[in-house]
């Protein structure tokens, strides 16, 4: 069976999920580490931050990682799920911040 | 008695436009109205004709608006003035007595005036035959070899369509229509013969060879652009009063606005007038064609345009308040020149819009409060543009666009601008501080459009991450964590120049704050 491959905004609210699940919240320090990443053009560090992440989170998403697989011979398509990357930190940070 | 309607055909409907803008031309919209409303066609032989009177009052128009044309070319004044006069003379509307005799008179008429004025230091040899437009060469009453005593003959043959003798044009091919092809040299095209003109005739009870002498007249010319526009909308009332509307725009139009086009200073008035009728199925319907004019050699009508509007342009132009704000234009002054942008090139002709606001925000004084004032009374009209930017490049999926999804989508874009300006301009919101908006504000304006979408999201996350953990960003949680997902959104999006618009917006709303 074919596996089904995450959007950007699929796969941002996965992490956010599993973020906020594990109560990672401290992960937000990594913000602009990953910013400056991002404005590079090193795609592999990108897509290893990306699996980093997954294994800190110890993620058994399989459709994340059929997502991440799939992109990785496409620049401007990892350069949108590190960006969505950033923002589910972010997002999970600020959710963490509001319930407290 | 029978009734002026649309053929079907656009061809043949322009030269009605043309027949009622020949009478317009010398008699007034009253005698328009009086064909339009009375429709004065009699029936004869189950096809239906003009009466007596209204075959003459054409007959003058049409010459008299000729002469008096060819006249013009001349520019001297002595002579307007006297053609003028004369015409007044024999274009007698009161005239109900026998078409024969009355067009035989005005003929000796015209050639009496014609033989006494000289055009190019020569003179005419008929009034019927001079200078003629390419678009006749194919009617023979204006090709022959004794123009006065065959033009006549051929003339009447042709108008009265009694006889079958010299004159008559019968099949419609590219002889009468420069849209289609030979019979002679294509003849394959047509399996059989072509249709004639009167077999089309007996089937629409229309007088179309009278309405083919005026397809020229139908299209509306503008001169600056050297070229002639025809709107054609499935109603002959609202084609007539486009056509009107066009005329008048023909004589106004300024010489100063450059890079405008004919369609981006016409469209906003056939919007208009069509929104009076209410009516989306008339936009849905609509047809604009422009030409620059037949080749005196080939007769090749030359840069013909036809433009459809689509089904969900329609239907947002019905919407008030979409129409309200694409029909607006604005003035980027550079230097001397002055460039004209209007919003309707962007949501018919898909041409960008949000760089050009950029460039108008930038060709501003944003020093000056007045401006400032000015510029922010006009955020809905610039935010209405940016949405149109963000619709033209969003994808449409062939679903979504049968589902007529546009106005959906519409209203799903032009929200997630108003939030981004309205968060980036509330004082209770504090992303960039009353400081920070000016460098902030010229640094968008200025490279905002050459940034690549990631630099500027970088850029802009950047931003707000410092300040959040300086712990000096104001904001609701929930509208942060929305500005996160919108950010988001653009990220995944391949668009996102346009939402520089209302952060642009939002900062300048800061700026004015912060400055007076």
């Amino acid at each position: 069976m074919e596996k089904k491959l995450l959007s950007p905004k699929e796969f941002s609210r996965v992490l956010t999920e599993e973020i906020k699940n594990q109560k990672l919240f401290g992960l937000d320090r990594s913000v602009f580490k990953l910013l400056n990443i991002a404005k590079t053009d090193d795609y592999e560090e990108m897509i290893w931050q990306m699996y980093r992440l997954l294994a800190v989170l110890d993620s058994k998403n399989e459709e994340i990682y059929s997502t991440l697989n799939d992109i990785q011979d496409n620049p401007e398509e990892i350069k949108k799920y590190f960006y969505s990357m950033i923002i589910s930190i972010m997002l999970a940070a600020s959710q963490g911040v509001k319930n407290g | 008695m029978g009734s002026l309607n649309f053929s079907g055909n656009w061809y043949f409907d322009c030269g009605i436009i043309g027949f009622l803008s020949v009478i317009d031309d010398v008699f007034g919209e009253e005698e328009v109205n009086n064909i339009l409303d009375t429709a004065k066609i009699h029936e004869k032989n189950n096809t239906l004709q003009f009466d007596d009177r209204t075959n003459y009052i054409f007959f003058q128009s049409y010459w008299g608006s000729y002469l008096k044309s060819e006249v013009a070319k001349l520019r001297k004044k002595e002579l307007i003035n006297k053609v003028d006069s004369e015409l007044k003379k024999i274009t007698n509307p009161t005239f109900f007595g026998n078409f024969d005799r009355e067009m035989d008179n005005f003929i000796k008429e015209l050639t009496k005036l014609n033989n006494s004025i000289i055009i190019n230091n020569k003179k005419s040899k008929h009034p019927l035959h001079k200078n003629m437009s390419p678009f006749y060469v194919n009617f023979a009453f204006f090709n022959n070899p004794d123009p006065i005593k065959d033009s006549k003959e051929y003339f009447f043959n042709y108008h009265t369509y009694e006889s079958k003798g010299k004159g008559t044009v019968r099949l419609i091919e590219r002889a009468l229509n420069k849209f289609l092809p030979s019979y002679t040299e294509f003849a394959n095209e047509f399996f059989d013969e072509p249709l004639r003109i009167r077999e089309i005739e007996n089937t629409l009870n229309l007088p179309l060879h009278i309405f083919l002498m005026c397809v020229e007249k139908g299209f509306v010319n503008f001169k600056r652009f050297k070229e002639n526009i025809f709107v054609y909308a499935p109603s002959l009332e609202i084609s007539w009063k486009i056509h009107k509307k066009l005329k008048i725009l023909a004589q106004q139009a300024s010489k100063e606005e450059k890079d405008t086009t004919i369609f981006s200073l016409t469209t906003d008035q056939i919007i208009d007038s069509l929104y009076e009728e209410k009516s989306e199925w008339v936009l849905r319907n609509l047809l604009i064609i422009t030409h620059s004019g037949i080749d005196k050699k080939t007769q090749a009508i030359q840069k013909v345009k036809f433009l459809p509007f689509d089904k969900n342009t329609a239907k947002l132009l019905s919407n008030e308040k979409i129409r309200k704000y694409t029909i607006r234009n604005i003035k980027i002054q550079r230097g001397n020149d002055k460039e004209v942008v209007y919003g309707i090139d962007g949501l018919i002709y898909k041409k960008p819009l949000t760089p050009k606001i950029i460039d108008y925000l930038l060709s501003q004084n944003l020093e000056e409060k007045k401006n400032l004032e000015r510029i922010l009374d006009d955020s809905q009209q610039f935010l209405y543009w940016a949405t149109i930017d963000l619709l033209n490049q969003y994808k449409l999926t062939y679903a979504s666009y049968n589902k007529a999804m546009y106005e959906l989508l519409f209203k799903e874009f032009l929200g997630r601008l108003v939030f981004l300006k309205n968060i980036f301009s509330d004082p209770n919101n504090i992303i960039f501080s009353k400081k920070e908006a000016k460098s902030n504000l010229y640094f968008i304006l200025r490279e905002g459009k050459n940034l690549d979408k990631f630099s500027f999201i970088n850029y802009l996350l950047k931003f707000i991450w410092d300040k959040r953990t300086k712990q000096e960003l104001l904001i609701e949680e929930k509208k942060f964590m929305k500005l996160l997902k919108l950010i988001r959104e653009i990220a995944e999006s391949d668009v996102f120049v346009p939402y520089l618009v209302p952060i642009t917006l939002g900062l300048l709303s800061q700026y004015k704050n912060s400055k007076f």
